[in-house]
């Protein structure tokens, strides 16, 4: 194995799972004859859910993203400046208020001074990432948290009875 | 969070693979060798991502395995430091929070990266955050840092461990370190920091997201 260059390119999460669900596809079409390694399928399976998991945008509906999504807010936010990175972690997170924004871009109060540019930018977001279900995602997560909280007792009663 | 790494190896293709189609038997290949693996300062390796080039299959003298020289890219799970990544606590001691995903549980909030007024619950096993009240009258508001609640933290730091085996020599000279140590310790662990606005369990800054919501 040789390291030709360790970072060639930067991916959204839209991207990568765009590839897992093409990669899933063809597969599916292919049917079993080749079946896939087994560390493949874990990682996989693990990061979909992961993606689908709220509050990620991969997970609501309608889904936010296509083809043209990237282009389109790059654009529109171009006037703005920001970084890649923030550009990158602003499609990952789809931040639609102002609070959420402050994470992903540094020194934003210096930067964009005032609520009335923070709101701008987070409506052209909305705009075109869409907005979150809010009540929906926190319904969401306190279930998935109560679910894994569940799962963790059933498996230590499991393990007393085992004892 | 993800990146591309590109990279050359020589994959060598089995003869009970020689049914399937060239592309898909160096594709499983490559994947039954990376997925799910970490390379030291690269990352977690994801799958393959595309294959660049490969060279005319070789036919190894004795063995029969398919020799091709192949190039091809890499989808890397490699947050860079600062991003901001979505997360679950998956328990809390003293020294900090610990943190996972669905693919990877190696993060790990210290103490030090937790907003100021925290605490370690001792008889509950997790951390509580006294918030300081706008009005110095009123007591402060306490919120908890539970066990499988959603959390946003940033990363601060990466720390990486080579688990490649030590000769005779090297190991009676690490004998006096804690080989024990050693011997746990993930190849890549990220430590992050929830101590800004924002950060932390989701639930507490999108919580009136409604109450906002309606006006816009």
């Amino acid at each position: 194995m040789k390291i030709l260059e360790s970072q060639s390119a930067t991916l959204t999460n839209y991207e990568v799972y765009t590839h897992l669900m093409e990669q899933r596809a063809r597969y599916a079409k292919k049917g079993m004859k080749g079946r896939r390694p087994g560390n493949l399928e874990t990682v996989v399976k693990e990061l979909l859910e992961y993606f689908q998991e709220a509050p990620s945008p991969l997970g609501s509906k309608p889904f936010p993203y296509n083809e043209n999504t990237i282009r389109t807010l790059f654009e529109r936010l171009r006037a703005y400046d920001f970084t890649k990175a923030e550009f990158l972690m602003i499609l990952n997170l789809r931040p639609t208020k102002p609070e959420n924004l402050n994470t992903v871009v540094e020194e934003m109060e210096g930067r964009f001074p005032g609520e009335e540019q923070q709101l701008e930018i987070c409506a052209i977001i909305t705009e075109v990432l869409g907005k979150p279900d809010g009540e929906a995602e926190r319904q969401a997560m306190s279930e998935n948290a109560i679910e894994a909280r569940k799962e963790i007792e059933r498996q230590g009663e499991n393990m007393e009875l085992d004892e | 969070m993800f990146i591309l790494t590109k990279i050359a190896d020589l994959v060598q293709i089995h003869p009970e693979d020689f049914n399937k189609e060239a592309s898909q038997a160096i594709e499983d290949n490559i994947n039954a060798k990376y997925a799910n693996k970490v390379i030291q300062k690269i990352g977690l390796c994801i799958c393959l991502y595309d294959l660049l080039s490969a060279s005319e299959g070789l036919i190894g003298h004795g063995t029969g395995l398919v020799n091709v020289n192949v190039e091809f890219r890499l989808i890397v799970f490699r947050p860079f430091k600062n991003e901001v990544m979505l997360g679950r606590i998956s328990s809390a001691t003293e020294d900090g929070i610990r943190v996972r995903t669905q693919f990877f549980d190696q993060i790990f909030i210290p103490f030090s990266g937790l907003p100021e007024g925290s605490e370690f619950l001792h008889p509950d096993q997790l951390f509580v955050w006294h918030v300081p009240p706008s009005d110095p009258s009123e007591p402060p508001q306490d919120l908890f840092y539970d066990n499988q609640e959603t959390v946003r933290f940033r990363i601060e730091e990466e720390i990486w461990t080579d688990q490649s085996p030590l000769g005779p020599k090297e190991k009676e000279d690490a004998l006096g370190l804690s080989t024990a140590d050693a011997g746990k310790s993930s190849p890549y662990v990220i430590r992050g920091s929830m101590a800004d606005a924002g950060l932390g369990p989701c639930l507490w800054w999108d919580g009136d997201d409604d109450g906002d919501g309606g006006e816009e």
